[in-house]
């Protein structure tokens, strides 16, 4: 359940900050996942694939890892 | 690579919102020079003992204490806690795996800072979910009992990896465990080497003074700050 946290609070960021104005579709999030931040890349897309909002049904992530705790989102790819 | 698709650029961290209000709550903490510290743990691992143990002293020191209990069902450790005449306020998380600076906003409109030295906020017994979520805290302690186990540190890094201190509990089972608590040690200060490690029996009380000192000396620092 963590990772439902985590794509909740993913959301929140994207839609406070406008980038989901106008998109139909999330086909790709890219991440950097810190070694460190205790985050599943399957169970986060899983998560995000089951949040019950569409944009999101489909969503791939594609991740980066290092060795810290960060959770980060770079760049979406969208429709 | 998809030509057709829209591709912007983010460069955020994940989890803004929940740092925002995390840095609403230090700020509040400190203003009131409240120390707050963030228990972690596996269940049954005994934060509330530690609690237990560690509050009457503090009371003895004319410090004075709180808990935030976060559980996912039931106040019975909030019931414990004021059996100790310490104020405490319970957050039930209906299933979430953890605490997050939201709930703790929440729950500091229950709160009297003006009158406060020290917060504890005693997080849903999980080593893997709270470690992602700031409340606004001083520094995490995550409590490891002797009976979970010395590869509980490489398991779970992110819990030791952002703790201040790991307090292993239950050193009294030592006698009738073939746990090693060297091994323990090892493992935990392989993952982060900067780790205060404090050994205390909630059953016999060895090493509760020595960690009660730690946190009465941490208050001292945060007041005079």
């Amino acid at each position: 359940m963590h990772e439902l946290s985590i794509a909740l609070e993913i959301l929140e960021m994207l839609e406070k900050n406008n980038y989901l104005k106008d998109i139909k579709i999330v086909k790709i999030i890219n991440l950097t996942i810190g070694n460190y931040s205790g985050i599943d890349k399957n169970y986060l897309e899983f998560a995000f694939q089951n949040l019950g909002d569409n944009r999101f049904n489909a969503v791939i992530l594609e991740c980066n890892y290092n060795e810290t705790d960060d959770i980060k989102v770079n760049e979406i790819i969208a429709d | 690579m998809y030509p057709e698709h829209k591709k912007i650029s983010i460069q955020r961290n994940a989890l803004e919102s929940n740092e925002i209000i995390a840095k609403s709550n230090k700020s509040k903490f400190e203003l009131n020079k409240i120390f707050v510290v963030n228990l972690l743990s596996s269940p049954g691992s005994g934060k509330t003992s530690i609690l237990e143990h560690i509050i009457p002293i503090l009371k003895n020191k004319n410090i004075k204490a709180c808990v935030i209990e976060g559980d996912v069902e039931t106040d019975l450790d909030k019931k414990r806690i004021d059996a100790l005449n310490v104020p405490s306020y319970q957050i039930i998380t209906k299933g979430t795996c953890h605490l997050d600076a939201k709930m703790i906003d929440k729950s500091l409109l229950n709160i009297d800072l003006n009158n406060l030295d020290i917060l504890f906020i005693e997080n849903v017994g999980n080593l893997v979910c709270p470690t992602s979520f700031n409340l606004g805290e001083d520094f995490k302690a995550v409590v490891l009992s002797i009976t979970e186990g010395d590869d509980k540190p490489l398991k779970y890094p992110a819990a030791f990896y952002k703790s201040e201190i790991m307090i292993i509990n239950k050193i009294d089972l030592l006698k009738v465990l073939d746990s090693n608590i060297e091994k323990i040690k090892e493992n935990a200060l392989s993952i982060n080497n900067k780790l205060k490690i404090f050994e205390v029996s909630c059953k016999t009380n060895e090493g509760v003074d020595g960690l009660a000192d730690y946190f009465i000396k941490q208050v001292f620092i945060k007041r005079h700050r």
